[in-house]
């Protein structure tokens, strides 16, 4: 389809590539706050549970599609969508698995330059706040600094002054390290970074936990304030909690986001394998990955470490997932010793995992535009970073109080998930076929997976996914839609969400015109080539082998 | 990929409980175990994907 042909150089890199981008700031800062939040370690129930039911599975599924739809030419979610869903039903509904990785790239690309801009401060030894004031005055000096760092005190304010004493000259910085890394293809970039971003977080991660869990008890004042204390508030179980429907969703949701399942990666990823190519033991690695990163270390770093300094004042520190790492964390880091360093050292991780996520999100939109135009990468990797820089550009301008980078947040990072997981879990075990599902899952495969997902599979996924998206709809969806309407921002991030949204409808609509002029199975309604009996040639007559 | 979350009110003063204890090292043990498991599995067995000459995967 492309002037070249993309796969992935080894087992492990295609592996790590997915783990990439599952692996991000929810893995550190999300999670904790939601085994704290609800139950602590009796948390840890629902959530695996969630894991086996829900996690898995989808995964597999989406591995399985990913891989069928390579085999079929094929590299984006619509094209892969409609063969799978045998339709134009489905090849639309898989515009959601482009649209969620390009709308989601807008503004997880201005968060990864915080990241890369805390780094450089504090390795520089400019992130200062004054350590010599009590506690409560570096919590003021912290929440003032990120506010102005990210531009939430007015609209257009990230545009005037210095560009490195703001977001905008990190924000330069990480978008031409993406659009290199995009340029140099699959493996020669989102492989050869993860093959060594992904080892490097994970050395960070143990340094950085290590010094966590040595801190003891740092302020003699407080002998409650340990890193016992601190463990105990985030992991001792209320079993309490398990009563409640909340904890099950919540627990639901975060395996749901942190997997990166329904976000349109996995499946473009695993449609540069070849047929042959392992994908439950692969799809099995990358989420156990994921897993270590999130439970082994999330669990253990962000919330301990703020609790061994600031005790119950904690609750008074503004709070979220970037509240809880780019204002909470410090205030923790200018009380520790070498707090430079590990603050350099905690943020450079959080820039590692970010970028090895934010370089997932525009290999789908790439691959699409590819596809749909037949167009050269050069080219297509043009229009990918005009379309990014519109995006970027929007999110940087209208930054005040974040309300236009919540709002796609909302409405495509976490609505449109469920949406195309959903699609996803329908097509593959219903209009696909659970038995030739399992088939194709099994083509190369490394392990087998247990007899009892197929039932999982066909059941109990879709009906558990439904259940969680009914119950989110119920709790979010007025309010979401009443705060979107109610600010300019939002407004205008929505239109910029269905702008977007259109210009993929009309690609999708030629892609396949030209899909079918050039006589691919757009509607999957015969096997892979490479399944089909060699063709005879003239010279060699029927029933005579070579 | 992240959903903006608000922490819970302070739960308690109390140290890591043997509960707590337990939970903490089931879950970090379970995903220990599955993670090396898993590349272990993967490591030992031949790749199977070819590697593309040099001039691809750009």
């Amino acid at each position: 389809m492309s002037e070249q042909k993309h796969e992935w150089g080894t087992k492990v890199g295609v592996i790590l590539a997915v783990a990439g981008s599952a692996v991000g700031l929810g893995n550190f800062l999300r999670f904790p706050g939601q085994v704290w939040q609800n139950g602590g370690g009796a948390f840890m129930i629902p959530y695996f549970a969630a894991l086996l039911l829900l996690g898995i599975p989808i995964g597999w599924a989406e591995w399985t599609m990913g891989r069928y739809g390579g085999r079929k030419g094929f590299h984006s979610a619509p094209a892969i969508m409609g063969v799978i869903g045998k339709g134009p039903i489905f090849r639309y509904a898989g515009i959601v698995g482009v649209l969620i990785p390009l709308a989601v790239f807008f503004y997880y690309n201005i968060i990864e330059s915080w990241c890369l801009g805390y780094t450089w401060k504090y390795f520089t030894g400019a992130f200062t706040l004054g350590e010599a004031a009590d506690v409560r005055a570096q919590v003021g000096a912290s929440v003032q600094h990120f506010q102005a760092f990210t531009g939430a005190e007015a609209d257009g304010s990230l545009f005037t002054g210095n560009l490195f004493d703001t977001t905008t000259g990190f924000w330069l910085v990480t978008l031409a390290v993406n659009i290199y890394l995009l340029y140099r293809g699959l493996s020669g970039g989102i492989e050869k970074l993860c093959n060594y971003a992904m080892p490097a977080m994970g050395i960070i991660a143990i340094v950085v936990l290590v010094r966590v869990l040595t801190l003891g008890t740092p302020d003699p004042t407080h002998p409650d304030y340990s890193v016992g204390t601190g463990l105990g508030y985030m992991w001792n179980p209320d079993f309490a909690a398990l009563g409640n429907a909340k904890t099950w969703l919540a627990a639901a949701g975060q395996i749901f986001f942190s997997l990166s399942v329904g976000f349109g990666v996995i499946i473009n990823y695993a449609s540069y394998m070849k047929r042959k190519s392992d994908v439950v033991l692969s799809g099995l690695t990358a989420t156990a990955t994921n897993e270590y990163f999130e439970v082994a270390m999330g669990g253990m770093i962000a919330i301990p470490a703020a609790y061994v300094f600031l005790g119950p004042m904690i609750t008074e520190v503004p709070q979220g997932t970037f509240g809880l790492g780019f204002q909470t964390l410090p205030v923790v880091f200018a009380q520790m010793p070498l707090g430079n360093l590990f603050g350099g050292l905690f943020f450079l991780m959080l820039f590692l995992a970010a970028i090895t996520s934010s370089l997932s999100m525009l290999q789908p939109t790439l691959a699409f535009i590819q596809e749909a135009l037949g167009c050269a990468r050069k080219t297509a990797v043009s229009v990918v970073v005009g379309v990014t820089l519109v995006g970027n550009l929007f999110i940087l301008n209208y930054s005040k109080d974040a309300v236009a980078q919540d709002t796609i947040d909302f409405w495509v990072g976490t609505f449109m998930i469920f949406v195309l997981a959903a699609f996803q879990v329908i097509a593959f075990g219903w209009v696909f076929g659970i038995e030739r599902g399992w088939k194709e899952a099994h083509e190369g495969a490394r392990i087998r997976i247990p007899g009892f997902y197929r039932f999982i599979i066909k059941y109990v996924s879709p009906v558990y996914l439904l259940t969680v998206f009914v119950f989110f709809c119920k709790d979010n969806l007025a309010t979401e839609w009443t705060k979107m309407q109610s600010n300019p921002a939002g407004r205008m991030a929505m239109g910029l969400v269905l702008a977007t949204a259109a210009g993929l409808v009309v690609l999708t609509a030629l892609g396949a015109r030209r899909w079918r002029a050039q006589g691919l199975d757009v509607d999957g309604a015969r096997p892979p080539d490479d399944e089909l009996p060699p063709a005879r040639t003239p010279s060699q007559p029927a029933g005579r082998r070579s | 990929m992240d959903m903006l979350t608000t922490l819970a009110p302070l739960a308690s003063l109390l140290a890591l409980s043997p509960g707590g204890w337990a939970f903490m090292l089931v879950s970090i043990g379970f995903v220990l175990t599955l993670v090396v498991w898993c590349f272990k599995r993967v490591l030992s067995d031949d790749d199977d994907i070819e590697v593309p000459p040099a001039s691809l995967g750009g």
